[in-house]
């Protein structure tokens, strides 16, 4: 993109008067061509660009530039200018032409984050710090104050909502003693090089029981029928300060141990980057939440479009007797699951979890090890 | 900001010329280089001696000698005007205009009219060096019967030339060259924050305000050629600090008539003056001597005086920056003032 500014054009003016564009918004200029014509208290000037381009109008005719002065733009393509045009007009005081807003005003708007509707209801040409903290002393209910959703939140906002308005949810909750577990996949992480840990297990785990337990990867109809997806893929909660995110772990990667960790990486890094497409983030058919922290119990939502969302609470040891009545230590994890009613039992429910438990509890990961 | 192609101020001047000489056969022009093709050195006189080629006389270079003849021509009942190129050299012609035209009106045992107007552009911040940027207004306070005017963005000139010419005292115009160029006010609008009105009458002062013209935190007398400064800053005051300031630019400059000013002047209690003359002995001091026994009690802080440095004026722009009133001095000094 190419500024086109004023020049200084003379040693007396302090201003010139824009008195004509000879393009408009949107059209072509050819490099060199005169773009504009500027008026000082001597002569007129046409100035021109010595880079083609899209031309963008900053200043209407008969208005006062000064020079250094941006007075217009040229773009590559119609397609960066739009671009331009639709990032102007996310900034927050794009809508308030024609409104002077004082410094002292200004921060206060960006410390109490208020909107530009808020703004536009004050109707004065000139806002002051007083005006804004009238804003403030009228949303301040209380003590309690306004605070407006970012965009992925509203989005969120919006999933949940609509999750909790149209699947009657039920929870069940198991044990799963993972001393094993977690031995094997230290000797599978020395062997192979691989850091696997239980969520990507228990992703692994979950691909041999989408034949057994077909329900668990449905989503329930208006008309009273469920459509099996028959395939694994896991939408798994991600959220690393960033907005909480459900990216997808497909069903080609869940085919190994080996793949599903790659692919957790995968997303992470992602998320770090803030990097997601749609693409990552639509087409589960189960939901797996990992609650953050030392959260033993989590009751997740259920996505629409599917049936149920487990979630695997913190590792976490317990004392039990042994056989001879004598104290022993061994790690544990809480594995929920939140279920459709409308397509699963709890009696499904517990078989399901059953199913999943037994399949982590056994340490063995030769299989794993083969594959690859 | 959206503006109008409103008229540039030296167009309004060389307008109100071409009308006085236009009205009255007795008006004369009288300068250096006055006559077209030149049309002076600023262009101020653009025309005139095509149209009234007998009012219009081009002189040699003879300050002292000029302003006799206007002298002379005032006695007899004509009305000159003469144009000093810069108005630095008005010093070469201070003895006609103490002796003769000021003199006139009062020692002949009767009241002499005497109606002539000595132009001075004025001023720097235009490169022009020491003796070509000057604002010698003060050198002139105090002289019986000798009124002093200072062109204004606000103020039209054909009637501020009316008046200065009826008056029946000679007046010298103050024309700070900074302003021929910039465009002249209209429609009570300066910008997309400030308005102006005339709160006595279209020749008293002109009165820039914000919002509402009674409340203001600081009020700034300032003269005409200091407009776009103290606007700069009573601008960057208002949206980095939210002082309120109420501009006050009067037409005439001596004698200061301290009735026409409103009554918001009292109510603010900060005064700031600002001259873009050097300091010492300044026409700001005058004001500010007339103020204070009007104000007496009132004030919440002393009348602060801006003014350039005490110093000669350099050539060299960056060295001109810092010796003349600019925009930041202004600035500096309201917010001290409104702190106080």
């Amino acid at each position: 993109m190419h500024e086109i500014t004023v020049p200084k054009l003379n040693s007396n003016d302090s201003g010139y008067l824009l008195t004509a564009w000879h393009y408009s918004d949107g059209d072509v200029v050819p490099a060199s061509a005169p773009v504009v014509e500027i008026e000082t208290s001597k002569t007129a000037e046409e100035l021109s660009s010595e880079v083609g381009g899209v031309l963008q109008r900053g200043l209407t005719e008969m208005q006062e530039c000064r020079p250094g002065e941006v007075i217009g733009r040229l773009f590559p393509d119609e397609q960066q200018r739009q671009r331009f045009l639709i990032g102007r007009s996310e900034e927050p005081a794009a809508d308030l032409a024609g409104v002077v807003i004082t410094e002292p005003a200004r921060s206060l708007i960006d410390r109490y984050r208020i909107s530009q509707d808020a703004i536009r209801t004050l109707s004065t040409r000139v806002i002051r710090a007083v005006d804004v903290q009238r804003l403030i002393d009228e949303a301040d209910v209380g003590g309690s104050r306004i605070q407006h959703l970012g965009k992925s939140q509203l989005a969120v906002a919006a999933v949940v909502a609509e999750s909790h308005h149209t699947i009657p949810a039920a929870y069940a909750v198991v044990k799963v003693v993972v001393d094993a577990a977690l031995a094997a996949l230290r000797g599978y992480a020395d062997r192979q090089k691989i850091a696997a840990r239980l969520p990507e297990l228990l992703i692994r785990r979950l691909a041999g029981l989408v034949e057994t337990y077909p329900m668990f990867f449905a989503s329930a109809r208006e008309d009273g029928t469920a459509v099996l997806a028959g395939q694994v893929r896991v939408g798994v909660t991600i959220d690393i300060g960033r907005g909480l995110y459900l990216p997808v772990i497909g069903a080609d990667a869940v085919t190994s141990l080996a793949t599903v960790t790659a692919a957790m990486a995968g997303l992470r890094a992602k998320a770090l980057r803030e990097e997601f497409t749609a693409a990552d983030l639509t087409g589960a058919t189960i939901g797996l939440s990992l609650p953050a922290g030392d959260v033993l119990l989590a009751q997740p939502l259920i996505m629409p479009g599917t049936s149920c969302m487990l979630a695997l609470g913190a590792t976490h040891p317990e004392v039990i007797p042994d056989g001879h009545g004598q104290p022993v230590v061994r790690q544990v994890a809480l594995l929920g699951l939140a279920y459709d009613h409308r397509l699963i039992n709890g009696r499904a429910a517990a078989r399901f979890l059953g199913g999943l438990k037994a399949a982590l509890e056994s340490a063995d990961l030769s299989d794993e090890e083969a594959a690859s | 900001m959206v503006r109008s192609q409103r008229e540039r101020v030296s167009e309004n001047l060389n307008r109100a010329l071409h009308a006085m000489l236009e009205k009255d056969p007795r008006v004369w022009m009288i300068g250096e280089d006055v006559s077209d093709p030149y049309g002076g050195a600023f262009k101020i006189t653009k025309g005139l001696s095509g149209r009234f080629p007998d009012q219009v006389v081009s002189t040699p270079i003879s300050e002292a000698g000029i302003v006799g003849l206007a002298g002379g021509l005032a006695l007899s009942g004509e009305r000159p005007i003469v144009e000093i190129m810069f108005g630095d050299f008005v010093a070469l012609a201070f003895d006609p205009i103490l002796n003769l035209l000021s003199k006139s009106v009062g020692m002949y045992g009767r009241r002499v009219p005497m109606r002539t107007v000595v132009r001075c552009p004025v001023g720097g911040n235009r490169g022009y060096g020491p003796t070509h940027s000057q604002s010698p207004q003060k050198h002139l306070i105090g002289i019986p019967h000798l009124n002093l005017y200072e062109l204004s963005p606000f103020h039209d000139c054909s009637a501020l030339f009316g008046r200065m010419l009826a008056a029946g005292e000679p007046a010298v115009l103050f024309e700070n060259k900074i302003l021929y160029t910039e465009r002249m006010y209209a429609d009570s609008t300066v910008d997309d924050l400030f308005s102006y009105d005339f709160p006595a009458s279209s020749d008293g002062c002109a009165r820039v305000f914000l919002g509402s013209p009674d409340a203001a935190d600081v009020v700034v007398i300032a003269p005409g050629g200091l407009t776009g400064r103290v606007l700069d800053a009573a601008r960057r005051l208002f949206l980095e600090h939210e002082i309120v300031c109420l501009i006050l630019v009067p037409v005439q400059l001596y004698p200061f008539d301290a009735s026409s000013l409103p009554p918001a002047i009292a109510g603010a209690g900060r005064i700031v003056v600002v001259e873009e003359g050097t300091a010492g002995g300044g026409w700001g001091a005058e004001v500010a001597a007339c103020l204070y026994p009007r104000l007496w009690g009132r004030l919440r802080a002393p009348i602060r005086l801006v003014t350039s440095a005490d110093r000669v004026i350099p050539a060299a722009r960056h060295l001109e920056d810092e010796v003349l009133v600019q925009a930041d001095t202004v600035y500096d000094a309201v917010l001290e003032v409104a702190g106080a």
